[in-house]
């Protein structure tokens, strides 16, 4: 995972930063991805999808693209697709490269037509295995699901960051769930190198969630250990949210945070239904395995 | 003979001997004339000293040094009336030589005047929100523009401070949150059902880059074309019409999202600006309390306070994020440029401890220091501009006060006069970019609110630019009618001599020189006496004064003396000359050898030493020029050659035409003019100006026509009337000088020297050497008032009075010109009647 990069104070690993031939992505997304990589010093890769399913969809007479605004639709043609993927590639490009700029981060993007899962294995494997993939948040009620898929079958991914419809906040402290010890050190180390790569992260927030007040006392201990020579996090109590999105939710966003790292299928964000949570999150949100 | 030329006139008549070129031709006749007494001036007269003992003090060190001016009471009457009359047409041209110390002069007067003057109002641009390209010019009590300026700085960082966090705020965020739920959140609802309700139909909703799509679905995944195709054809139709259907669904939902959007924006801004509104107008009360009644604050405030409302976003947005702004660096909010549409540019400020009017020399007129102007900057390869890069000029910074400018560069400056009499016209300063006008450039400008203008310009310049001016210029007369002329000179008054001396210790003061006592003072009001030209002047060119006193503070302490004294001052002068005098000396050199030709001793008839000056920057010296005149029977004309051969100016041809006015008044009243003569200046290739050598001329001609001799001993000025009358010439002290030193170098023999006008007495400032050797007898100057006296002087023979017959005494000069003339007429008369018979006689045959 990246935190072993992290950890190890290496400057290696990738962003990859899904782009959906669908919805066009969110400022959120791109500046999420530019704000890891500059931290890591890693490339982007702008991974932009053609999705195989919409190219199946042109062999069909009765299907047709109702746009955006509901006032207009068309008989979809793979010529008219193909204009339009290049179009949106095009436009996608210049965005990641302005916001690339800002944040002196190397990018690059490239075009890919398959099912969107397997492009996103196939790009990681190619560099793997410290990759991050960016992306914003699915569509489709199962995303808990579909999350578990991505982390199952991209191996090389050390973890997903999650722009959510309201994830527009990029200031504010990073705030780290601290809720184990195994991934404590990595994460740790991974709030720091973003903390301090951009002053608008204004510190770390360690929020602990155990069982026990031993549990806790142990684990603000550890981390301190860890950033006993960075800067000093803030440590507040989890609420006791079991798993409840909007608990969860409503605590980061009186935290401000303007980013938050955590463990998927801990204590405060469950494998199961994390549509819920990421549509309430106002920040990326960095789920590592 | 009793004529007599002063002390040296027997002396030299004595000499006289028919064989010898001085000889004087005998006298004859039945009555002896009389000669007039011309008396050669005395040394003393030649030269106006000062006695050191007159003076009241020891050294410069005793004096109170002088600031302002000496005895130009004209002048600064006409300043104190240009200065007090409260209009815009009152504005003063002080006219004066250059180098006269008037502009610092002026400037302690004026300032004088302006220090119990109110301190006018301070004025800043700032940005008009309904036009950008139109600053606005507000107007505050004095002292309060840059507080204002500063006010508004704070105000800035205030709402940059206080705006993101009431973003923040919890009661904000839950708002926000509120409207994001109930507008944007509705939309996502309504597809994600659609979506749902399209599965249980299995149908799968996708997107695609411009929009949404429906395709049949299986197991999650959409049907590949060919597999649905093996499905029994009622199947698909079901499918197809399902789709078709939750297409028309789709498209009421989507067509829903810009009018729920639009909403929920509205609602947004609405919320938006109440939040804004709390803080801007916290930020804003205190200046609104401390400015809002100085002019038109308050509508501006208000302008500011409703444009920080609507723009709160620039409170919130990164700065990095700003790429349109054509300068991005935000060290402080005044220098971000998000903010600069808030900033005040303050174009004229007071201190609050400031008194008076202000008093403003403007050194270079160009147009934009005059009036203003509008900066650029270049961005993105074009230029740009706003409110804060207007820069202020004289005018501004002068308004409520006076403007000081020399009137030569402001006239030769492009553009610039024009703009001041419009300002001064409209009372009001209005940037103007010319090159627009002109059609130039195509940039964008600015067009900034006029700001009125009360001011009192004064132009500086010489005479013969004010009159130029006021020829040429019709508009010039309208707006400057006070002219304060200042004169060159200053009467030589013993007061006048007292302040000349506190005008030396004033310079001593300034350039740090060590004191001159009296006689050193002495030595320069008589030199200032000498740059006037006049004996009863001093000249008022402070910076020549200042460059002597300096030079003679530099010899004294080369000769290591602590204290500067005549001496020094003498050798100040001479080596001031004999930096400049090379032409002088390749001059004389022309004399000594023998190039130039003129006499020093003996007598000619029909030849004179005439005298003139040569001009080289301040730097003048006489010399002289040998005079001829031939005459002889003809038809009455006198010819002046220097004006046939093109080398006479206008005034010299005058000259020579007022000799034939007298020569015919005086002797040819009743009989024809016969006479045919000739003048030259010989070896003149330069060219010949001025009347003052008409009286020499005269002698010449008389000296030809009467066959008499006249000494080349001695050189003469002056110009003539037809009267006979001798009068005043300039640079009778550089003559004298030019024609003593080419004797002095041959040879002073005690009979040289120069006749010049008796009006000219007075203007007599004399080197002290010229002095000296007149002190000893070695040579002369007369005053004659008439060509009679001069002729005598020249002589050495009566120019004779008509008697009760009508005729000139035997033996006098004039007898003898008469004699001449009338053997002319008669040969005239004679060839007459021969010619009136030849033609008499071809008519009868």
């Amino acid at each position: 995972m990246i935190g072993h990069v992290a950890s190890s104070g290496e400057a290696r690993g990738r962003v990859v930063l899904r782009l959906s031939c669908g919805a066009p992505a969110s400022e959120a997304a791109f500046e999420a991805a530019a704000r890891i990589a500059q931290a890591f010093g890693s490339d982007i890769e702008g991974l932009f999808i053609e999705d195989l399913q919409l190219i199946d969809l042109t062999g069909y007479s009765f299907t047709r693209e109702v746009a955006f605004n509901g006032r207009a639709s068309r008989d979809l043609s793979i010529a008219a697709l193909e204009e339009e993927f290049s179009s949106a590639f095009r436009a996608v490009q210049r965005r990641m490269q302005a916001v690339a700029k800002k944040y002196q981060a190397r990018a690059y993007a490239t075009r890919v037509r398959d099912e969107p899962l397997t492009a996103l294995a196939r790009a990681c494997a190619r560099a793997g295995p410290w990759n991050v993939i960016v992306m914003e948040e699915p569509l489709n009620a199962r995303s808990g699901m579909a999350l578990s898929d991505i982390l199952f079958t991209v191996r090389d991914a050390t973890g997903v960051v999650i722009i959510g419809p309201r994830s527009r906040r990029s200031r504010g402290p990073v705030v780290v769930v601290v809720e184990e010890p195994d991934r404590l050190i990595s994460m740790m180390r991974t709030a720091e190198r973003l903390a301090m790569a951009n002053p608008s992260q204004e510190g770390i927030i360690a929020l602990l969630a155990g069982n026990t007040s031993d549990e806790l006392e142990w684990l603000e201990g550890q981390a301190r250990l860890v950033l006993a020579h960075g800067p000093e996090p803030r440590f507040v109590l989890a609420p006791p949210a079991r798993g409840e999105p909007s608990v969860i939710a409503e605590a980061l966003r009186r935290l401000s945070a303007g980013f938050v790292i955590s463990r998927f299928g801990g204590l405060m964000v469950p494998a199961d239904d994390l549509k819920a949570l990421t549509t309430a999150l106002e920040s990326p949100l960095f789920l590592v395995r | 003979m009793i004529f007599r030329l002063g002390k040296k006139t027997d002396k030299e008549n004595k000499k006289s001997q028919p064989a010898n070129p001085e000889a004087v031709p005998a006298i004859t006749g039945n009555s002896q004339p009389e000669a007039r007494t011309v008396k050669a001036l005395a040394a003393g007269e030649l030269r106006r000293t000062v006695d050191p003992a007159t003076l009241s003090f020891k050294t410069t060190a005793e004096l109170e040094p002088l600031t302002g001016l000496i005895g130009q009471e004209r002048a600064t009457r006409a300043l104190s009336f240009g200065a007090g009359m409260k209009s815009n047409d009152y504005n003063i041209f002080v006219l004066g030589p250059d180098a006269s110390g008037k502009s610092a002069a002026v400037r302690a007067q004026l300032s004088a005047l302006a220090a119990s003057a109110p301190v006018p109002c301070d004025w800043v641009y700032v940005n008009n929100f309904d036009d950008p390209n139109k600053p606005i010019a507000l107007q505050l009590k004095s002292g309060r523009g840059r507080p204002f300026e500063k006010a508004m700085v704070a105000a800035v960082d205030e709402i940059l401070a206080a705006l993101p966090a009431a973003f923040e705020s919890e009661d904000y965020q839950a708002r926000a949150r509120a409207l994001d739920a109930e507008y944007g959140g509705r939309t996502e609802e309504q597809l994600q059902a659609l979506g749902q309700k399209a599965e249980e139909h299995g149908v799968a909703l996708l997107r695609t880059p411009l929009g949404f799509t429906l395709a049949p679905m299986l197991e999650g995944k959409v049907v590949k074309p060919e597999a649905f195709s093996a499905v029994p054809p009622s199947m698909q139709e079901e499918v197809r019409r399902t789709i078709e259907e939750l297409q028309v669904e789709l498209q009421a939902i989507l067509a829903d999202v810009p009018r729920a959007d639009k909403e929920r924006r509205h609602h947004l801004r609405t919320l938006n600006e109440e939040i804004a509104s709390a803080v801007v107008k916290d930020a804003l009360d205190d200046i609104v309390a401390a400015f809002g009644k100085d002019g038109d604050v308050l509508d501006y405030l208000n302008a500011v306070r409703n444009d920080l409302v609507v723009n709160a976003q620039l409170f919130l947005a990164d700065p990095s994020h700003e790429q349109d702004a054509f300068t991005v660096q935000p060290v402080d909010s005044s220098r971000d440029s998000r903010f600069r549409r808030y900033m005040v540019n303050s174009v004229v400020v007071h201190d609050a401890g400031e008194a008076g009017a202000p008093v403003i020399e403007e050194s270079n007129p160009t147009l934009g220091n005059v009036i203003g102007r509008v900066e650029h900057l270049a961005h993105m390869g074009a230029l740009v501009t706003d409110f804060l890069l207007i820069k202020p000029g004289a005018l501004h910074k002068a308004n409520g006060g006076t403007l000081l400018v020399d009137a030569r560069k402001l006239i030769t400056s492009p553009f610039a006069w024009e703009a001041l009499k419009r300002a001064l016209k409209t009372k009001a300063i209005r940037l103007e970019q010319p090159v627009e006008s002109l059609g130039l450039v195509s940039t964008q400008t600015l067009d900034p609110e006029p700001i009125p203008l009360d001011v009192k310009v004064v132009l500086f310049g010489d005479r013969e630019l004010y009159y130029l001016l006021a020829r040429h210029d019709p508009e010039f007369q309208e707006l400057f009618k006070v002219q304060a002329d200042f004169d060159d000179t200053i009467a030589r008054t013993k007061e006048n001599a007292e302040m000349y001396a506190r005008l030396i210790a004033a310079i001593v003061g300034e350039f740090g020189l060590q004191p001159l006592d009296a006689g050193a003072v002495a030595g320069v009001i008589e030199e200032g006496s000498r740059m006037a030209r006049d004996r009863d002047k001093l000249t008022i060119e402070v910076s020549r004064i200042g460059d002597i006193v300096r030079e003679a503070d530099y010899w004294a302490k080369q000769s290591e003396r602590e204290m500067t004294t005549r001496e020094d001052v003498r050798r100040a002068i001479d080596e001031q000359v004999q930096r400049a005098d090379r032409l002088r000396d390749r001059d004389q050199e022309t004399f000594e050898r023998g190039i130039v030709l003129v006499d020093t001793e003996g007598r000619k008839v029909g030849q004179i030493n005439g005298l003139s000056v040569l001009q080289l920057g301040t730097f003048a010296f006489g010399r002289p020029s040998r005079i001829t005149a031939r005459v002889r029977f003809g038809a009455g004309r006198v010819v002046d050659i220097e004006r046939e051969a093109k080398l006479g100016g206008p005034l010299h041809s005058k000259g020579v035409m007022i000799l034939w006015g007298y020569l015919a008044g005086m002797f040819a009243q009743d009989r024809p003019l016969a006479l045919s003569a000739s003048l030259v200046f010989e070896q003149s290739y330069g060219g010949v100006e001025g009347d003052s050598a008409s009286s020499t001329e005269l002698y010449a001609l008389l000296s030809a026509l009467s066959d008499v001799p006249i000494r080349q001993g001695i050189a003469v000025t002056g110009s003539v009337n037809q009267l006979g009358e001798v009068q005043a010439i300039g640079g009778v002290n550089e003559k004298i000088e030019g024609f003593f030193d080419v004797c002095k170098v041959r040879g002073l023999d005690g009979r040289q020297g120069v006749i010049i006008p008796a009006a000219n007495v007075q203007h007599l400032m004399l080197r002290e050497d010229v002095v000296e050797a007149v002190r000893n007898d070695q040579f002369s100057v007369w005053p004659v008032k008439t060509i009679a006296e001069g002729i005598e002087i020249l002589t050495g023979m009566p120019a004779g009075v008509r008697g009760g017959d009508g005729a000139f005494p035997d033996g006098s000069v004039y007898q003898r010109v008469e004699e001449k003339l009338k053997v002319f007429a008669e040969r005239a008369k004679a060839s007459g009647a021969m010619m009136q018979q030849a033609l008499s006689g071809e008519a009868s045959s």
